[in-house]
C-alpha cells in the first residue's frame, strides 16, 4: 500500500510539471509565431516608398501618363497592404485558436491519463464506494445505488458505524455494543458487539464486499472503509 | 506739366521691359504622401536663381510646401523660349505655383 500511495503522489507531481511545461511551450510557440507574423509582413508604407524612391531616381518620369500610372501602382499597393493587415488579423485570431486547442488537448490528455491511474488503483482496490446511503426508516442502505435490505440491527450497527466513521472515529465491539443498547461500557462485552459486525457482514451477503466495506483493525476496533463525503443518513 | 507723359510712358516702358527680358522658369517635379500623387510642372522663379537649380529649389520648395506638396527635384532652368516644349508635360501644373 504506502508504494502505491508514493506512485500516484509521483504521478501528480509529474503531470503537474507536465502541464506548466506544456503551457509554457505552447504560449512560447504562440508568442514566436505572433512576433514573426508581426515582423515579416510589410507595412502599408513599404509600395509607396518604393514608388517614390522609383520617381525620385527616374529625372524623365514627367509626362502625365507616367506619373498618372505610378500614382496607380502605389495605390494598389497601399489597397494591398491593406489586405496583408487584415490576413495578418485573421491569422492571428486563428493561431490564437489553434492554441487554445492545443492547450485543451493537452489538459484533456493528462486529466486522461491521471483517469486511466485512478482507475487501476480502482481495480486493484476491488470495490470503491462512491456512495452510501443509510435509510433507517426503511431499513435499507444504498452502496453505489445498490439496495440491500437489512434487519433493524444491522442498520442499527451500520448506522452507529457511519456515524464514528463522518466523526473519524475507530468503534471496538464494546464501544459498539455501548452505544447501540445504550449501556455503560463495562457491563457490555466484546464479543456482542463483534457478533452484531459479522451478523451485519452477513446480510449484506457477499462476504469479501462487506470485508472490505466494514474493516477489522487489530486492537483498534472496527470501521467503515469509505470516504467521509459519500455517506449520507436518511 | 510737360514732363507727365514722359515719366508715364517711361515707367510703362521699364514695366514691361523687365519681365520680359529677364523671365526665367524652371521644370521641377514634385509629390504628395497619403494618397501617393506626383506632378510635373512648370514655375517662375526669381532673376537671381536663373542658372541655379539649387537656388531655384530652395526658392520653389516653400512654394510648393504651401500649398501641401514636397519638392523632389528640379531639373532645369530656362527663358522663354523653353515654355512651349514643357507645356503638354506640365498640364495643370503649367505656371501654376
Amino acid at each position: 500500500m504506502p508504494g502505491n500511495t508514493s506512485s500516484v503522489s509521483d504521478l501528480t507531481r509529474g503531470s503537474s510539471r507536465a502541464v506548466v511545461l506544456g503551457m509554457a511551450a505552447i504560449v512560447a510557440i504562440l508568442v514566436l509565431a505572433g512576433v514573426l507574423l508581426f515582423l515579416n509582413l510589410p507595412d502599408t508604407n513599404e509600395y509607396n516608398a518604393r514608388v517614390s524612391q522609383l520617381f525620385a531616381e527616374n529625372a524623365n518620369l514627367t509626362s502625365p501618363a507616367e506619373l498618372q500610372l505610378l500614382e496607380i501602382l502605389a495605390q494598389s499597393g497601399t489597397v494591398n497592404a491593406e489586405v496583408l493587415v487584415s490576413y495578418r488579423a485573421v491569422i492571428f485570431v486563428l493561431i490564437l485558436f489553434a492554441s487554445l486547442l492545443l492547450i485543451t488537448a493537452l489538459v484533456l490528455v493528462l486529466a486522461l491519463i491521471a483517469l486511466n491511474r485512478k482507475l487501476a488503483v480502482v481495480q486493484k482496490a476491488g470495490i470503491q464506494v462512491s456512495s452510501l446511503v443509510i435509510s433507517r426508516g426503511e431499513r435499507k442502505v444504498y452502496i453505489n445505488d445498490l439496495e440491500f435490505d437489512l434487519t433493524e440491527a444491522a442498520v442499527e450497527t451500520l448506522a452507529v458505524l457511519a456515524e464514528a466513521r463522518l466523526d473519524g472515529d475507530m468503534m471496538t465491539g464494546v464501544q459498539l455494543e455501548s452505544v447501540i443498547t445504550g449501556r455503560k461500557e463495562v457491563d457490555c462485552d466484546e464479543a456482542a458487539g463483534a457478533t452484531r459486525i459479522k451478523r451485519l457482514r452477513d446480510s449484506l451477503g457477499n462476504q469479501i464486499v462487506s470485508e472490505l466495506l466494514v474493516r477489522n483493525i487489530a486492537r483498534q476496533g472496527y470501521v467503515l472503509a469509505v470516504e467521509k463525503d459519500v455517506i449520507r443518513m436518511i | 506739366m510737360r514732363l507727365r507723359p514722359f515719366t508715364l510712358a517711361l515707367a510703362a516702358t521699364l514695366a514691361m521691359a523687365l519681365p520680359a527680358s529677364a523671365a526665367c522658369y524652371a521644370d521641377y517635379r514634385a509629390q504628395q504622401s497619403d494618397p501617393v500623387r506626383f506632378h510635373y510642372g512648370v514655375a517662375q522663379i526669381s532673376d537671381g536663381a536663373c542658372g541655379n537649380p539649387g537656388a531655384a529649389a530652395a526658392e520653389l520648395r516653400g512654394r510648393l510646401a504651401n500649398n501641401g506638396w514636397t519638392l523632389v527635384d528640379v531639373l532645369s532652368t530656362f527663358g522663354d523660349d523653353g515654355l512651349a516644349s514643357r507645356q503638354g508635360n506640365a498640364g495643370q501644373y503649367f505656371l501654376r505655383f
